[in-house]
């Protein structure tokens, strides 16, 4: 084994990842390698460094408020499934009701808004016009400027 | 004697409150080092452990145990801190920011030392330029040192977790004890 085969195997040696016979072979080799040894322990003091580092950070955390926060979370999950099995187990004519409900909810809130618009004076503002089997009729007199609206049912003739 | 990880869930799943409190417990300090390990803020870091073991329990019958719980608790910590990593890079923290919250973060430089108070100061130096070491690393490069160094995972236990190939995370593994040598030249 020479250096640079060392130096590919040298993570998996510090962290005892190469199978046994390359474990044995690396060590023989850094034993005898002032260069591979000494790059040995580098990463070993490394790895002593950060664990030291990352291992105080963390025991420096106050998780004192984890469990209580986790116990909320917990308790809002079970309320969640529990809603979950209970409209699983609602009866089919109890879904089909609250669907139909949810079906009339959703037309009326879909009509669009009616605005009421003010009439002056001399003035008629027709609110709603349903063309379903009337004709409609509009005609100016030009003389006076009175606008006459003719409504005729169905089957009726509209007048001349 | 004391119960193993899958009996824990197994009694959770059932609806023992106490077996998941014992699961929370056992495992929190770990899950918060690497939360805190990665996102380097203190609250966010606790957010995220709170997150992840809620995240755990609504989702236990996942949970298959054909891996350690932990690193399935690992696994949501992981993705939970990538989410928040894009979220703030969205908002452009800059790196100052989280590097001030952390400098309020002490233990490795308050342990007692019997030659104090000369040690005191270099360990909060050598601390203080360890995290800095880490925190400039990219966040897949950060995560598999602090998986293998601080938690002490296996490679093969680091690719469940972070979701990617054995030779990714050898890979990664290499490049990032690699950038802080070059960081930490002298240091170590």
């Amino acid at each position: 084994m020479t250096c640079p085969d060392v130096a590919e195997l040298l993570d998996g040696f510090v962290d005892a990842e190469l199978p046994g016979p390359m474990l044995l072979a690396v060590a023989r080799h850094a034993a005898a390698c002032p260069a591979c040894d000494g790059a040995v322990r580098e990463l070993t003091g490394l790895h002593e460094v950060v664990e030291r580092v990352g291992r105080a950070d963390g025991e420096a955390l106050d998780l004192t408020g984890v469990w209580p926060a986790v116990a909320a979370g917990m308790a809002r999950a079970d309320a969640r499934r529990a809603w979950g099995r209970r409209l699983r187990a609602a009866p089919l004519w109890g879904v089909a009701l609250a669907a139909a409900a949810a079906a009339v909810f959703w037309l009326r809130a879909s009509e669009p808004p009616r605005t009421r618009i003010a009439a002056r004076p001399n003035q008629a503002i027709i609110e709603r016009l349903d063309s379903g089997g009337a004709r409609f009729e509009l005609r100016r007199e030009r003389k006076n400027g009175t606008t006459l609206i003719m409504v005729s049912g169905e089957g009726d003739e509209a007048p001349e | 004697m004391t119960p193993s990880d899958w009996e824990l869930v197994q009694r959770a799943r059932r609806g023992d409150r106490d077996a998941f409190r014992e699961l929370v417990e056992r495992h929190q300090r770990r899950v918060a080092a690497l939360a805190l390990g990665i996102v380097r803020n203190r609250e966010d870091a606790l957010d995220i452990v709170q997150e992840t073991f809620t995240k755990a329990y609504q989702n236990l019958d996942r949970f298959k145990g054909d891996a350690g719980f932990y690193t399935w608790v690992y696994r949501i910590a992981y993705n939970l801190c990538v989410d928040h990593q894009r979220r703030e890079a969205k908002q452009a923290q800059s790196p100052l920011d989280a590097d001030e919250s952390m400098a309020e973060t002490r233990g490795f430089a308050d342990a007692p030392r019997a030659d104090e108070p000369f040690a005191r100061a270099r360990d909060a130096e050598i601390a203080r330029r360890v995290r800095q070491a880490i925190a400039e690393l990219t966040p897949d490069h950060r995560a598999v040192i602090l998986l293998r160094e601080v938690e002490g995972l296996s490679y093969a236990e680091i690719s469940q977790v972070l979701d990617c190939p054995k030779g990714t995370v050898m890979s990664r593994l290499h490049y990032a004890r690699r950038a802080l040598q070059a960081r930490l030249q002298g240091l170590v």
